[in-house]
């Protein structure tokens, strides 16, 4: 855009241009796909966490008309290879796509029916017979770290998949220096994604030509496709995979799972598409988890609040199996739980272990919330312990704004913040003199009000490459290609996958107010690796600053040739044009222009060749960020426990967020308020409970507690804009800041109502009974 | 789950021991006990059918009694399963005689579930298997004092029994 | 999610369903709002052979006024229960019992028949049919009978109807005057199912004393149950803070409360005093004068 024109998309509130097709039916998911002859496949399940597999006898379902096979881990021994972790990790199990010799986890598959329709496919799984000696189970992780505890995977001889350790700054003589060390225990629990749309897969196989075309309910169709080609032993160019419409990922659809596999594997060896589409309860016994990170830390502080050093020991729950990201995600937490403060020394350990249960993956946030609960949990007990007041003993710790870009301890480079005035507007906007004030007279009358801050920075699109792990497929860059057609309407295709953040949208805002169209001449397409160059996907917040940053290049090549082009029909100088209005224009002077139609005839029609110039507008954008994106904010509280029955009540929820330059602010926003709720729900409502035989106790949604509209606070949101300086549009990403600001926000506020009990800490969710029992030993002591 | 408790059945100690040790009366009073075969010294394998009115299912397993001292105590390990779930665990039974008429019997045990009916009925676990408990010793009281009688304790009880079981399992999802 | 197969009916009256459960016996279950059937049958647990679907059986839904009662009838969902005006009018606890039931989707198929004949131990509606005395109206292809909701509620998913009968309908007397009410939930989060549900009635004399307390409790046993204790301590008494607080301490007296991964077994107790006390207290400053 150029300078002095206004612009008309990036910045306003445009609605989702998804949402008709979405809202009207008019969506195709991946359970929409019907194929001519397509077979039904279903999974059997271990119903034990942990035990030998002594026999499966499949001659009785094999047998059941309609059946068309039915598959145990020994008829893909040798055949099919361990699924993947792209993740660095000492010791990786074997991860067969059907369970082999044992099973160690409730849901595990142990053998698929393979039948003309799904119901016939479950009346054959009713007639596997599998004879299993159930084995001791572990499900605590720091339980399975003991000498004695059962070895999940006998070959490693422990429970240990990985130990890590990091240090920087001098993080002994911050220890020896410190007036004192505070220290605490903290509990992220596990958690469930639970997206709208389960998981889902079809694969289709054309034995003529060699060629595999697999719908996946996926965040990431070109690293799946990547993945699929190593397991399957194909040829990428023979591979066509498609993610449909998704509904919601939250992370755990980027991934490889055992399902996709067999669904591939199953097309090829029957000639016949063949879908497999996950139910509820599969869903939440076998899709990835979220968090179950224990950490112990260590804050070493000067009396006046100054923090020294940050030291924290991480137990991280790795499941029974490793998958894509698994250990990866821990060591995000890591590397930023220092926060938004000056803290010179810090050093952590991570011990990886293996449990009898699921394995967790990346769940919004992906290490940024476990990292800023850290944080913003230690600033609180700072606060507690030498009782300073927690809004102040978080300004006093600041990174400043002049410090900007900012390395921490850690070697991230901040790129830019300005942490204050987000603080300033939230306290602002909740009345913090008010509202403390309110506190302290309620107390008297047994009114338990609390005030929740957190303040948060985290890592957004995640670039450059070596920012991943050196074995995951496609890299810290992102695609785009955008095309002008002949009657000037504009297609772009971007490498990311976006499943619900609205990126049809901002694209088409972007491309819109550059060229100097409507929105509704753009169209964004996604998701197909045979329409769409090669791209990463979504993830990690790095759609739009990544993704759209690609896109900025490809436009501005478009923008070149156009004016070339433009310029030799107008005569004038390339570097003196503008797009605006549908034309190509004189800058100085806007009148002077030409409908872009004619340059577009003139590219495609090239009635009049122009020299050095091919014909048609097509250009591509591979970008490559030099750096993350470091986008933060303000959340802050009111909340009230009622103190005879624990329940906590929302009064106010402020947040305010920086995620540098808005595209779109209603997307923004929608961004922000499930993000909240997400958050929200890890701090207050949910968890997934194994018992200690590995047992899901939390195995449908009548027991995992997804959020309702009514258990949320109604939320006011307000932001600053601080642009980063990393990628041209100035944007840092806002798809999980909501969820990491909230989640210790809350924590905050019902720990500061329950201070007056002398309740320090408690683990989430912090669930009514939690806090009953926890102000009734109070109350006794 | 653990399990605990006491009851005090109608009948004298030895008479009590005597229908613990009973596999003709027991396999006739435990609901939907299709057999219950005698593998060997105090080892027992039963088949159960659960297939009344909505719900379907067949239960295998083993019962077996170690550390008997008659008449006031052994040990019963069991392991069980069907498609829809299964059990394993191990309890002692204490009998303790209450004057000449009455004996006290106390339990204790320690029994993992596992399966579907676990995973989405744990709401209901801890007091169905309370309650099956209380169905199994009026069963008991009603064959004890139907014996005093010297007459055959009713099938009433039995279909009471099925009938929660079915309850039970229809329960497991709730409903408003 | 896939249910073995079966064979659906579709019933045109209550005579018919009748018949068709005759005819299979054991075989056929009742579906009506299919909000617990639904779901086991998919998981498998239950595989009935025949569906009798009394939903639309016109005779056995909505509310009418009949000789000084209000009937309600067996499939009568939950939002038309809730949203009926005589019912608003007139037995305002149970529109706001109805009113809590689940969410909007549960509102509009659930029935208030496959809900006290399910019996689920945290199901709403059994607090407030205790409470306000309801009566159940059970028919078999010999006769009708009528059960109190004091008789009703046998044990855990456990209820008076025998096999081949059908619950169709509930009778309730209207408020009298001088009467308050409320019921007042601790929700379950994930099922939206009452942790502890209190439905309390209280009608004063003309002196301001209680003259009738009627409490229902739902959640903490294996049944719903009326708390005896809480009942009498305020009959004829004057409801001040000290009569109720006492009162409501009895709210769990003598009962095997339930316990799970959402709230242990002291915790449903505490809830139970602690609504009982508020609900009555909250029934009682509705009481128009």
């Amino acid at each position: 855009m150029a300078a002095g024109i206004v612009p008309k998309f990036v910045g306003s509130r445009v609605k989702r241009r998804e949402d008709p097709r979405l809202i009207s039916g008019n969506g195709t998911y991946v359970d929409d796909i019907k194929l001519p002859g397509m077979l039904a496949a279903v999974m059997l399940r271990s119903p034990y966490g942990h035990a030998k597999i002594n026999s499966i006898d499949v001659e009785a379902a094999k047998k059941l008309p309609g059946v068309v096979a039915v598959l145990t881990g020994e008829d893909i021994r040798g055949k099919l290879p361990t699924l993947i972790t792209a993740a660095p990790a000492q010791n990786v199990p074997y991860h067969p796509a059907l369970a082999q010799d044992r099973v160690r986890f409730v849901g595990e598959a142990v053998a698929v029916a393979v039948a003309i329709d799904q119901y016939t496919a479950q009346d054959a799984l009713d007639l596997i017979e599998v004879d299993y000696d159930p084995l001791p189970v572990i499900t605590d992780p720091e339980k399975a770290l003991e000498a004695d505890a059962p070895v999940i995977h006998e070959q490693f001889g422990n429970n240990i998949s990985t130990r890590a350790e990091v240090k920087s700054g001098e993080i002994d003589r911050a220890m020896r220096e410190a007036d004192r060390i505070i220290k605490f225990r903290l509990v992220n629990q596990r958690l469930a994604p639970v997206p709208m749309e389960p998981r889902g897969a079809v694969a289709q196989w054309n034995p003529g030509s060699e060629y595999l075309t697999l719908w996946s309910s996926t965040q990431g169709p070109h690293l799946l496709r990547s993945y699929l080609a190593e397991v399957l032993k194909l040829p990428e160019h023979r591979m066509r995979v498609i993610a449909p419409e998704v509904g919601g990922g939250f992370g755990c659809k980027l991934n490889v799972y055992a399902e996709e596999v067999m669904t591939a594997y199953l097309a090829m060896l029957l000639n016949k598409p063949v879908k497999w589409i996950e139910r509820r309860r599969e869903n939440l016994a076998t899709t990835t988890h979220g968090r179950d990170l224990i950490t112990y830390i260590e804050a070493p502080v000067k009396n006046d609040g100054t923090i020294l050093g940050l030291k924290a020991r991480f137990i991280c729950d790795m499941g029974a199996y490793l998958q894509l990201l698994t250990p990866m995600v821990p060591g995000f937490a890591g590397m930023m739980m220092t926060g938004c403060y000056k803290v010179p020394a810090m050093a952590f350990e991570q011990l990886m272990v293996f449990t009898n249960k699921m394995a967790p993956d990346a769940y919004r946030g992906a290490g940024r919330p476990e990292a800023c609960f850290i944080a913003e949990r230690t600033m609180d007990m700072i606060a507690l312990e030498l009782n300073l007041d927690p809004a102040e003993i978080r300004r006093k710790n600041f990174i400043p704004k002049e410090a900007f870009p900012a390395q921490i301890a850690s070697g991230l480079i901040y790129d830019s913040g300005d942490y204050e005035p987000a603080l300033d507007l939230a306290l602002k906007h909740i009345d913090y003199p008010k509202v403390r004030a309110e506190q302290a007279e309620g107390r008297k009358h047994g009114r338990y009000i609390g005030i929740g801050i957190c303040s948060y920075v985290e890592i957004c699109g995640i670039g450059p490459s070596p920012m991943l792990p050196p074995s995951m497929k496609g890299g810290g860059w992102e695609s785009a290609t955008i095309r002008m057609e002949p009657d000037s309407k504009v297609t772009v295709l971007t490498g990311v996958s976006p499943h619900g953040q609205g990126q049809e949208t901002s694209f088409a805002q972007l491309v819109a107010d550059e060229l100097g169209i409507g929105i509704d001449d753009v169209t964004v397409v996604h998701g197909d690796t045979a329409i769409v160059q090669y791209g990463t996907g979504t993830f990690g917040s790095r759609g739009t600053s990544v993704g759209g940053a690609a896109l900025m290049m490809a436009v501005q090549k478009l923008q070149a040739k156009m004016k070339k082009i433009a310029s030799t029909m107008m005569e004038v100088p390339p570097d003196q044009l503008t797009f605006n209005n549908g034309t190509i224009a004189m800058a100085s002077d806007l009148t002077k222009s030409i409908p872009l139609q004619r340059v577009v005839d003139a590219s495609y029609g090239h009635k009049h060749p122009i020299p050095g110039i091919e014909p048609g507008l097509n250009e591509a954008g591979f970008y490559e960020p030099t750096a993350c994106t470091f986008p933060f904010g303000t959340h802050a509280c009111v909340v009230e426990v009622d103190a005879d029955t624990g329940v906590v009540k929302f009064l106010r929820y402020v947040a305010v967020d920086d995620c540098g330059r808005i595209i779109n602010p209603l997307l923004v926003e929608g961004q922000v308020h499930g993000g909240i709720a997400q958050g929200i729900a890890q701090a207050l409502y949910e968890e997934v409970i194994y018992d200690e035989n590995g047992q899901l106790l939390t195995a449908t949604l009548m027991d995992y507690a997804v959020p309702k509209a009514e258990m949320l606070p109604h939320y006011e949101l307000d932001s600053t804009v601080t642009p980063s300086p990393i990628n041209p549009l100035g944007v840092k990403g806002v798809g999980e800041a909501g969820t990491i600001g909230s989640t210790p926000c809350v924590v905050s506020g019902v720990l500061d109502a329950l201070k007056p009990f002398g309740i320090k800490n408690l683990d989430m969710p912090l669930k009514p009974e939690k806090i009953w029992r926890a102000i009734q030993a109070a109350r006794k002591a | 789950m653990k399990l605990q408790g006491e009851q005090i059945l109608p009948g004298n100690r030895d008479r009590v021991w005597a229908l613990f040790n009973d596999p003709e009366r027991l396999s006739r009073l435990v609901p939907g006990l299709e057999k219950l075969e005698i593998l060997g010294p105090n080892e027992f394998g039963g088949t159960m059918n659960v297939g009344i009115a909505a719900v379907k299912g067949v239960y295998t397993g083993k019962l077996k009694l170690e550390d008997i001292k008659a008449p006031e105590h052994y040990k019963m390990v069991v392991d069980g399963k069907g498609k829809q779930g299964f059990m394993r665990g191990s309890g002692t039974l204490d009998l303790v005689a209450k004057g000449s008429t009455e004996t006290i019997v106390k339990y204790a045990g320690d029994v993992q579930l596992g399966g579907p009916i676990v995973q989405v009925g744990q709401r209901v676990i801890d007091s169905a298997a309370k309650m099956l408990m209380g169905q199994f010793f009026a069963a008991a009281g009603a064959e004890l004092k139907a014996e005093a009688a010297g007459t055959v304790a009713r099938q009433g009880v039995t279909i009471n029994f099925f009938r929660w079981i079915m309850n039970l399992i229809r329960g497991l999802f709730r409903r408003s | 999610m896939f249910p073995a197969s079966f064979q659906y009916h579709r019933a045109a009256s209550v005579k018919d369903a009748l018949g068709m459960l005759q005819q299979f016996g054991d075989d056929a279950k009742l579906l009506s709002g299919g909000h617990s059937l639904l779901p086991m049958m998919k998981l498998r647990l239950a595989q009935p052979t025949h569906l009798v679907d009394i939903a639309g059986v016109a005779e056995l839904s909505g509310v009418r006024e009949e000789g000084g009662k209000i009937v309600i009838g067996g499939a009568t969902i939950h939002d038309n229960v809730a949203s009926n005006q005589i019912v608003r009018n007139k037995l305002g606890l149970l529109a706001e019992v109805a009113s809590a039931i689940g969410d909007i989707q549960v509102r509009n198929r659930g029935t208030i028949g496959g809900s006290l004949a399910h019996s689920d131990p945290a199901a709403d509606y059994p607090a407030g049919v205790l409470a306000l005395e309801g009566e159940i109206k059970l028919e078999s292809s010999s006769g009708s009978r009528v059960v109190k909701a004091q008789d009703f509620f046998v044990d855990l998913l456990t209820t008076a109807i025998k096999p081949g009968e059908i619950l169709t309908g509930v009778s309730f007397t209207p408020h009298p005057a001088r009467t308050g009410f409320a019921y007042l939930k601790h929700r379950q989060p994930a099922s939206g199912f009452a942790i502890v549900g209190i439905a309390a009635m209280v009608t004063l004399d003309a002196k301001g004393n209680c003259e009738r307390v009627r409490v229902g409790v739902t959640g903490l046993g294996a049944k719903a149950f009326r708390p005896a204790a809480v009942e009498s301590a305020l009959a004829g008494k004057k409801p001040d803070t000290g009569a109720i607080g006492t009162a409501a301490a009895h709210a769990a007296d003598g009962i095997d409360p339930l316990s799970d991964i959402h709230a242990s077994a002291d915790f449903r107790s505490e809830l139970a005093r602690v609504y009982t006390r508020r609900a009555i207290q909250q029934a009682i400053a509705r009481i128009k004068t």
